[in-house]
This record gives C-alpha cells, structure tokens and sequence, in this order.
C-alpha cells in the first residue's frame, strides 16, 4: 500500500553477546508491503510490514467479529489509523523486543 | 602520423585504397593505406584486409564481418569510442582500456564474433550493447545484455564509472549468457539470469533471478537479493556461500527456485521468504527473518539453522535442526524444526497459533519462553506425535495450549500455562504455577511441589511419584 507520505525511522541498535553494539541505517519506506495473518480461532488479524520484525495487530476479540469480512481498503484504512500522527515512532516501536 | 578515414566507398576490404580518406568529409582520397601510427575513423562495413593487419584508434560505425576479418585496437585513451558491430567471423583485438556503444547510434552495437582485451572493456556506453558471440578480458558491462560467454570479471553498471552518470545504466546477464569469472553488479536493473563462475557482489535492487546460477560466493547489500520479494521475482542457484546484508532478500516460490546449497548468513534486516537452502550451516542475525520455503540438509550431517540477536522466524517450518539464541523467537505460523528445536539466552515464542506440528524435541534453556497468545498442535493418537518438551534453568511456559507427548521441567523452570501431555515432570527446584494447568499424568521427582500442588485438570491430586 502506498504512503501518504514518506516515512523515515532507524531500527534500534543491537548489543551483541560479545558486547559490541550494531547500529544500522535509517530506512525510508514510500510504501508499505504488508502480509495478512487471520488467526480465526484467536481472533486476531495482524500485518506483517516489511522490513519490521513485529507484526501490527488490527483487530482482535469483539473487534475481529465487528471487522467481518474485511477487505483490502479496509485494512489499509486500519493501518493508516494505527500509523497516526506518528508513523515513523509506531513502525520504530515494532523493533522493539 | 595522420588521422584517415574508412566508409567503404568502394567495397568492404579493409585493403582498397578508394575507402580511404583524409577528411570527414569524404572529399580528399588518401595518398596510401593507414600505418600503424596513423590513427584511423572507420564509418563503415569492414569484411576483407587483404593486406596486413590493421591498427584502429577510432570506430565510428560499421561491421567487422566474414571471412574473419581480424582488426588491432591500438588505443592511446579510453575515451575513444565505438559503435561497430562484430560480426560471427570477426575478431577484434583490444590492446588498451576502450568503450562499444559510447556515442548514440541508430542500432544497438552488437558483438557475434570474439574480441580479445588486454585492456578493460567498456560495452553500453550511452547505448546499448549486446554481446552474443566470446570476449576475452575484463569488462565495464554499463547498459545492454550478455548472451554470449565473457572470459573474465566484469563490473555491472558502475556509478561510479559510466562514461553516462545518470542514465539508468544496467545490466543483464541474460539466459544463455555465461561469465567465466568475478562479477559486482550495481543499480536497480542489473541481473543476472544465466550462468556466472566466479564470486558476486550486489548492490542496489539489482538480483540474481530465476534462472540464473552463480557457482561462486554472493554477498547481497542494500536492496538487491537473490530473487526479489517486493516485486515478485524468484531467485536462481547459488552453489557458494552466500552472505545477505542490509534489506536484501531470498525469495522464491517454494520449491526449486531461489535453492542455495552453500552456507547462509542473513545479516540486519535481510529476509527469507519462501525459498530454499540445501545448507550445512544456516545463520540468522539482527532483525533478519525467515517465513516459508524449505530448510534441507545438503548432506545429512547433522545441519543447524541458527537464529542470533533479535532475528525471528515469522512462518513455517525447518526440516534441520534449529537454535535460537540472543532474543531471537518465532512468531506468527512458524511451525519450529521438524528435527529439534534449541531456545538459549531469553528467545521464545510468541504469538504462535498451531506450532510444533512435529514430535520434535524442544529444549528450553535459560530465560527463554513460551507466551501465553501462543498455542501448539495437537497431532492427535496417543499423543507421541506431539513434541517432547525440556524446560531447563529459567525457562517457562505461559502457553495457551501446549499439547506434548511428554515435558520434563528441570533446575527452576516452570509451567505458567496449559500443558495438555501423556505425562508432565518437575524435577530439581521446578514447579507447576497456581495458574498452571495440565492435563495428564502430572509427576513430581525429588521435591516437593510449589507453590500449590497441582494435579489432572488442575486438581488438587498429587501426581505419581
């Protein structure tokens, strides 16, 4: 799905067993590449987004039930609303362990 | 030293004193054949040098065609350009640093004959070149496709180098092509799909593509891969090792494509996605990840894929065995190994619906866990099919539903969740929590239970001792 604007953020640097810290480069995403999880008997959808190694819950429980069928548009809407204001910050927090 | 011109006016033999001139124009015929201090601007099809051999320093336009014709490219600089086509009976022999296709023209430079560097070539200058006939030496491949055989290491699209700075260079070893030597490609249209002996490095969105092979070792950077997820591009054969860097990507459509038979590195956020790997030693750091494909062993002596950092396995399963160190875990439909599975250093799994689908051993060690949105398959009978647990040191389950053949809980592990099981034993300082529940014979070895005896279906039974 495409961006409404580019978004920039810099994964979090990793400590190494041997105590050296890695750090890497920031990332520009112009559009997102999402994959769709739909655990039917939890009932919790959730998108994988390139290159972040957390996926992004959309819905679970009485809101799984409210989303139904969803289509397409309907989760990148969802996307865009968890994204907010902020989007370089949410994806940032989906590094996090 | 004078400069001639070539065009064929009379016929096509290099040879033929009416072909020459000693303008531009084409208005004042030459007094005698060039020398080879003379340099020379050909503008036309060369078929026959009857006498001697001829030494060029500028070529622009014609064929070099048969009966084998053969033509010395006496060079002083490499600017000098060509757009002359070599045809199947041509040879052509560079002796320094020269560029096919530097100058626009009205039809691609092709090569169908054999040109011999001694210097490096640069083919696709500002047009395209083709090749479908042998060059021997190395080579600058800027714009236009290989579909012959280079004899030597080539650079694909340099930035760095194009005689062209921004003009969308690339690349394509194309299917058939063949480079017998050490190949480092650039920019987002560099590929290769044919054959290339020697070691690779890629940079950009460039790829090794379906189905092409590369015998030697990869190293993949910024956005290139060996396939191309995001646009649905299947990776070739990789016979070397091969390391991935930055957000390159392995990807393929499940089954032969995209196989790597050497040893496997993914580095940063470099991923895996439905592909294949018939490796030895398979290693997983920083954030790169993993979902689909298959994880095989080349040779049946006893494979690892192992898992570092925050690296994680987003779905499917591996047929090797599988260690998990440094945080890493599994998520989302990843099965775990078919073979083993090792959790070391605080890794887990979490947010899991549906793993262990194997009678696997799990071993858990230290702080590593399993979460309680997580759940395990069932795969039914008298449970032997299901997998074999350890939980050792600090290790736990929260797990919604973990259904096991059996679990055995040492040093201060302990069950947090519902373990359904032909039987459950805490030894050492273990325990089976107040929330713990399990479902099956319950044992307690050389203690006393804590904090709350539990029992089947979270009774107050003792277990068997």
């Amino acid at each position: 799905m495409n961006l409404p604007n580019p978004v920039t953020f810099t994964p979090p640097s990793i400590t190494k067993k041997d105590g050296t810290v890695k750090t890497f480069n920031p990332i520009t995403l112009n559009k997102l590449s999402l994959s769709i999880m739909d655990h039917v008997d939890a009932k919790i959808v959730m998108v994988s987004i390139r290159p972040i190694p957390r996926p992004l819950v959309l819905w679970t429980g009485a809101d799984y039930d409210a989303a139904g069928d969803y289509t397409q548009a309907m989760v990148e809407a969802r996307v865009l609303e968890l994204l907010g204001n902020d989007p370089s910050a949410t994806l940032s927090s989906l590094f996090n362990r | 030293m004078a400069t001639l011109y070539y065009n064929a006016a009379v016929n096509t033999n290099w040879s033929t004193l009416g072909n020459w001139w000693t303008d531009s124009s084409y208005s004042t015929q030459a007094l005698s054949l060039p020398s080879s201090s003379d340099t020379v601007v050909i503008d036309g099809d060369v078929s026959t040098i009857s006498s001697g051999v001829a030494v060029v320093d500028h070529v622009a336009g014609g064929y070099l065609i048969s009966p084998r014709p053969t033509m010395d490219i006496n060079l002083t600089t490499n600017t000098a350009s060509f757009n002359f086509n070599i045809g199947s009976s041509g040879v052509l022999n560079i002796t320094t640093n020269s560029i096919f296709s530097y100058d626009a023209a009205a039809y691609a430079t092709t090569n169908y004959g054999i040109i011999n560097v001694s210097g490096i070539l640069g083919c696709g200058g500002t047009d395209t070149f083709i090749n479908y006939g042998t060059i021997n030496g190395d080579c600058n491949l800027w714009y236009g496709n290989n579909e012959g055989l280079i004899n030597g290491n080539c650079i694909f699209a340099d930035p760095t180098t194009a005689p062209n700075p921004g003009g969308g260079g690339w690349f394509e070893n194309s299917t058939g092509g063949t480079i017998i030597g050490n190949c480092i490609i650039y920019t987002d249209y560099s590929r290769n799909e044919g054959n290339i002996t020697g070691n690779c490095t890629f940079y950009d969105n460039s790829y090794n593509g379906y189905p092409g092979s590369i015998s030697g070792n990869v190293t993949f950077n910024d956005d290139s891969g060996n396939g191309i997820y995001v646009d649905n591009i299947n990776g070739g054969t990789i016979i070397g090792d091969v390391i991935f860097n930055d957000n390159s990507s392995h990807y393929g459509s499940n089954y032969s494509d995209a196989l790597i038979t050497g040893n496997i590195t993914y580095n940063d956020y470099s991923y895996r996605a439905n592909a294949s790997s018939s490796s030895n030693m398979v290693v997983f750091n920083d954030y790169s990840s993993t979902e689909g494909g298959y994880f095989n062993d080349i040779d049946g002596n006893n494979a690892f894929v192992i898992f570092n950092d925050g690296s994680y396995i987003l779905s499917g399963s591996v047929t090797v065995a599988q260690i998990m160190n440094d945080s890493s875990y599994i998520t989302y439909g990843g099965y775990g190994s078919e073979v083993s599975n090792t959790f070391n250093d605080n890794s887990y799994v979490s947010s899991v619906v549906g793993a262990g689908g194997f009678p696997a051993i799990w071993t858990f060690n230290d702080n590593s866990y399993i979460d309680s949105s997580s759940t395990f398959y069932d795969n039914g009978g008298d449970r032997t099919s299901n997998p074999t647990m350890i939980f050792n040191h600090n290790s736990h389950t929260n797990c919604l539903d973990l259904d096991v053949n059996t679990a055995t809980f040492n040093d201060s592990s302990y069950n947090n969740g519902n373990i359904v099981g032909n039987s459950v034993t805490f030894k050492d300082s273990s325990y089976n929590s107040a929330s713990g529940v399990i479902t099956g014979d319950e044992v307690y070895n050389d203690r006393t239970p804590y904090p709350i005896p539990r029992g089947i279906n979270g009774s107050s039974i003792l277990g068997i001792i």
